[in-house]
């Protein structure tokens, strides 16, 4: 039976060792738990939640059907090695169990099984866990072969951008990948000396390890498996391979309903969990709009976070576009952990606000729409006069909340770590908005919008102008003939990935004009530049942005860029060669009357003569 | 190969009958050199042809264009009129000139006049060109000094409120536009006189960032402004217009000097817009493309220590006049002579070359 | 010999000295955001303030009082900005306004 060798010792160090550094950096993470437990934590641990965590852990954890959603190879590429690992570990517990009949025994039995079982019967039933457990193999294997394409040429798994590692991390890597080549070549070499085997490793061993030369190879193979599998679990907890149990971890404590804090603490509670969950897949990359500029992308974001070392400059000049968020695979809570570290460099900044005049707001008769058109809006008059046009078109009654003096949302504060501070701006508005009779509340920037919607609490329901304007458009408060104008739509970062408004926007433009399809559009679209996220970035830098933004809505056969923000269409505006107007504009009858700038037409007239 | 052997009958191309064609044109005729132009309009004079009066004396720029174009026909230039050369070819030593897939004709030397495009007003939304009708360009003010265009207010208005914008397009990074434009300061001060000269009992505002008077007796213009006709300069910039009482503007801005904001209606509001580039050079191996410039796209660049005209890279090419950067008509006309002399050394170069 | 001493002076704190060196926490201010260097006063900043309607906050004065070296006043009034980005927007020399001010505010320690 169960025999043990000197050879299983690395391995089992290297286990025993991973075992106790995790748990003892989970207990610390989770120390303000055990101080202060939560009810809620407590009771939904016994529920379906912890089933729905499972479920999770399954479909991401091991089958990664998010990556997979978003690029097929890179998905099959994690699939088939964490599965057919995952498949291993599950096949040997129960192959052990079946031939030995007894369910318990030391972890490395299973592991070094073929070592000390090579010739195991038990019929058909037996060569199913031969086929089975070297299907899980030849899985693993698959995966080992497209990681080491993805080094060498990462276009085959159709990526750009790939993850640069740290040391500790290609030290880890190297032991990853030298574990399952040395299982296949340990086992094939067991099998070939005493015969049996499933289809890989069985037929491996008997075409080019059955010579009796080779007998004196077997143990020091398996002293050489023994040893990576040793030193890859040493080094686990502090490579980004702590990632394959943070992540699970993860999955449960949110099912579980824990969140993540508002401030920074990175070997705290949930965020510490989110900040090693990493795996850095590097779907984070090729979405960033300044991949190729810029190093700030949530990847190195988290590794800097996990190192403790140079994330500031990574918080503060990200733009916060939301692209990274949107397309990690697990979820993580990127923004909030971004505006955390912000929040945490300026930690000393304290606003004072005690100098607003209190409101009070004068008795107005019942009115539709209540308009607020921010600060930003201020700059952006056509964009107003349009909407108010359209107002009156579809017979709805309004007010414009702030036509004279205005004070900010808050949500700039909030995008700069310091939502708290805004609380008394907040306050300010919504007594401005609450003293209103109205219906609705409409607003022309998608950065109130969102601190409305989410932060506001308000009574009355928020929506952005385009929204409202498609509702017009449906209950035929507002009508439109297809014209022959061709737009191309930018999405802005906070009214597509921030509040998903896609379809609205869409839907009015191709109600009077042909919308051209774009390379990078809707959750895909890139930042125009001009983000409030980022502190530090400079202009240059902005710029250079913003013309790459410009050229993917350059498309041939755009007559005109359209957009429903005032910060985009401000920045935009500045740099484009077509016009760019709000989707206001766009549908009001009176807009700017002649859109090409002067210089273009000129250019266009002399091009006539 | 024999470079003579390509010097075509007409030695000088010159492309642009503005002010900066046409002097440079008389001032190579006047040495000897035959020379053509290729004008893009129907007619002679450039941005000139808008000009009412000009700075710092109120010359009438009727007359001073009237002055050039005699001269120009005293000297039978030849004129291309309608004629838009988008790219230059490098053929031996000299250039074939085309519109499209037409040439247009052949030169020795080529040399750029083409000028500047203002700074278009639309892309400063914040001040409503396009949108309020009482936001002009000073551009459009001299078309209604022209008569070529009405008041913006009514006629009952004997007071009007007037404001200029300085520096709209121009020192603003954010509009591609690093450069100072260095004449509409003088030129508000001009308009702003005009206005006052008119309506005597206007209040003219300007609303500037630097006062650069850096021209003959453009200083004295200023002190006149102020002293003579009551216009008020105001340092700081304004944040956007408004609709206000009745068909006025309500505009904000910042007092600098008093560190205070202030606001204030307005009848008329002009933007200073600033000189931009016409055109954007792109230059090949042997051919040249004039193309439409785009976001941060610069002047013709030159090469030499102080002011000279021969464009970076291309041997046979010159610039004179705005092409190169914002420019004053003096300066403009005091260029076409420098440029002249560069051009007739190049040409004797290339003759003693040619003959030994 | 000493130099007479007729009774008139520059009143103290009423001129700036010029020659003494910047004080380090505004030097670390103009090190961490450099475009604060590039503002040339234009008073864009101030015109389209929001806050600026309420209270007498200008970045333009808060730049020019920094290198001043009157830290206290800057922290105090950097801290009335809502940092709604208006200012940023619109500025010509492309400073990051909102960065300056956060590093502004923290100059001064929050009054009780």
């Amino acid at each position: 039976m169960e025999k043990s060798a000197w050879f299983v010792w690395p391995f089992m160090l290297g286990f025993m060792f991973a075992l106790v550094v995790l748990l003892l950096r989970y207990l610390w993470w989770l120390r303000s738990l055990w101080r202060r437990p939560s009810s809620r934590l407590l009771s939904r641990m016994f529920s379906k939640h912890s089933l729905l965590a499972v479920r999770e852990i399954f479909s991401e954890g091991l089958l990664h059907l998010r990556i997979y959603k978003r690029n097929r190879r890179l998905g099959f590429m994690h699939m088939s090695l964490a599965l057919g690992w995952f498949m291993m570990i599950v096949g040997g517990k129960f192959e052990t169990w079946f031939h030995s009949g007894q369910f318990l025994h030391g972890t490395w039995y299973a592991v070094f099984f073929r070592y000390f079982e090579p010739q195991t019967a038990g019929g058909w039933a037996g060569t199913f866990w031969l086929h089975y457990m070297d299907l899980g193999l030849l899985l693993v294997l698959t995966g080992l072969a497209l990681a080491i394409m993805k080094r060498i040429r990462k276009r085959i798994l159709g990526i750009h951008s790939s993850t640069r590692h740290t040391l500790v991390n290609r030290v880890a890597l190297t032991f990853l990948w030298m574990i399952f080549p040395l299982r296949l070549v340990a086992e094939a070499l067991t099998f070939g000396q005493h015969g049996g085997g499933g289809f890989l490793t069985g037929s491996l061993g008997r075409c080019c390890f059955s010579s009796g030369m080779l007998a004196g190879l077997e143990l020091p193979l398996w002293w050489a498996y023994s040893l990576s599998l040793g030193a890859f679990f040493v080094v686990l907890p502090f490579s980004r391979y702590l990632h394959i149990p943070t992540e699970m971890a993860l999955i449960f404590l949110r099912h579980w309903g824990l969140r993540a804090a508002e401030d920074l603490q990175p070997e705290k509670a949930l965020q510490a969990f989110e900040i090693h969950a990493c795996s850095a897949c590097g779907l984070c990359l090729d979405v960033c709009p300044a991949i190729k500029d810029h190093p700030f992308q949530s990847a190195y974001f988290l590794r800097a976070l996990r190192s403790g070392k140079g994330w500031e400059s990574l918080a503060s000049t990200c733009l916060s576009c939301g692209a990274c968020e949107e397309a990690c695979p697990i979820n993580l809570g990127l923004e909030k952990l971004r505006t955390a570290a912000r929040g945490k460099i300026h930690e000393k900044h304290h606003a004072v606000y005690s100098y607003l005049p209190t409101v009070a707001p004068v008795e107005t008769s019942r009115v539709d729409v209540l308009l607020f058109t921010g600060c930003m809006g201020r700059l952006k008059p056509a964009t107003t006069k349009a909407l108010k046009d359209l107002f009156e078109e579809a017979g709805l009654t309004w007010v414009h909340l702030d036509e004279q003096e205005s004070i900010c949302c808050g949500r700039p504060l909030s995008l700069a770590g310091r939502a708290g501070e805004a609380s008394a701006l907040r306050e300010h508005n919504r007594n401005l908005i609450q003293g209103q009779q109205a219906r609705m509340l409409v607003t022309t920037c998608p950065i109130c919008l969102k601190q409305f919607r989410d932060d506001y609490g308000l009574e009355l329901p928020v929506y952005h102008h385009s929204e409202m304007l498609w509702y017009c458009l449906r209950a035929g408060r507002l009508k439109r003939e297809k014209g022959t104008a061709c737009f191309s739509y930018h999405d802005p970062c906070e009214l597509g990935r921030k509040s998903a408004c896609y379809q609205a926007p869409r839907e009015l433009l191709q109600s009077c004009g042909t919308l051209l399809p774009l390379e990078r559009e809707q959750a895909d679209a890139l930042c125009c530049g001009n983000s409030l996220g980022a502190l530090s970035l400079s202009l240059s830098e902005r710029q250079a942005l913003t013309s790459r933004t410009l050229k993917v809505l350059e498309v041939s056969g755009a007559q005109s860029i359209v957009t429903s923000c005032p910060l985009c269409q401000h920045n935009l505006a500045r740099q484009s060669r077509l016009p760019v107007r709000d989707l206001a504009e766009v549908l009001a009858v009176t807009g700017l009357p002649e859109q090409h700038g002067q210089r273009t037409a000129a250019l266009a007239a002399v091009q006539e003569l | 190969m024999n470079a003579s052997e390509y010097l075509p009958k007409d030695e000088v191309a010159i492309i642009g009958g503005g002010p900066a064609g046409m002097q440079t044109a008389l001032a190579l005729s006047e040495r000897g050199f035959s020379v053509r132009i290729y004008e893009q309009k129907e007619q002679l004079g450039g941005h000139l042809k808008g000009w009412h009066h000009l700075f710092p004396h109120g010359v009438a720029a009727s007359d001073l264009l009237g002055q050039l174009k005699e001269q120009v026909l005293a000297r039978a230039v030849p004129l291309h009129l309608g004629q838009s050369v988008d790219r230059l070819q490098k053929v031996g030593a000299g250039w074939v000139l085309w519109q499209g897939e037409r040439p247009l004709g052949r030169a020795g030397v080529v040399v750029l006049a083409n000028g500047f495009a203002l700074f278009d007003a639309r892309r400063k939304e914040e001040y409503g060109y396009g949108l309020y009708p009482s936001v002009l360009t000073a551009a459009d003010l001299e078309a209604v000094f022209r008569k070529e265009q009405p008041w913006p207010f009514g006629s009952d208005r004997m007071a009007p409120q007037v404001g200029f914008v300085h520096c709209v397009g121009s020192r603003d990074l954010k509009c591609g536009s690093p450069h100072c434009s260095k004449l509409c300061c003088v030129t508000a001060v001009k308009q702003a006189m005009a206005v006052k000269s008119l309506f005597p009992e206007a209040q003219v505002y300007c609303f500037y960032m630097d006062l650069r008077m850096h021209g003959l007796e453009y200083e004295e213009l200023y002190r006149k402004a102020q002293v003579d006709y009551g216009v008020r300069f105001i340092r700081g910039r304004l944040s956007e217009a408004a609709p206000g009482q009745g068909k006025r503007l309500h505009v904000k801005a910042e007092d600098t000097l008093q560190g205070r904001p202030l606001h204030l209606q307005l009848d008329m509001l002009v933007l200073m817009s600033g000189m931009v580039p016409a055109f954007l050079l792109e230059q090949q191996e042997r051919a040249v493309f004039l193309k439409e410039p785009v976001f941060g796209s610069g002047f013709v660049p030159v090469q030499g220590l102080l002011a000279a005209g021969s464009v970076v890279q291309q041997e046979g090419l010159f610039a004179s006049g705005a092409c190169k950067g914002p420019a004053t008509l003096p300066e403009v006309f005091a260029d076409a002579a420098a440029v002249a002399r560069e051009v007739e050394q190049y040409l004797k170069s290339l003759k003693a070359v040619a003959h030994a | 010999m000493p130099k007479p001493d007729f009774g008139f002076a520059f009143a103290p704190n009423r001129a700036l000295d010029l020659s003494a060196p910047l004080l380090p926490e505004v030097q670390v201010v103009l090190e961490t955001e450099p475009s604060i260097r590039a503002c040339m006063a234009c008073g864009q900043c101030a015109a389209v303030c929001t806050a600026g309607a309420f209270t007498p906050l200008a970045f333009y004065r808060l730049v020019l009082q920094l290198r001043g070296g009157d830290v206290a006043a800057v922290g105090e009034r950097a801290r009335h900005c809502m940092l709604c980005g208006k200012c940023q927007m619109t500025c010509p020399r492309g400073v990051n306004i909102r960065n300056a001010v956060l590093l502004m505010a923290a100059l001064a320690p929050p009054k009780p």
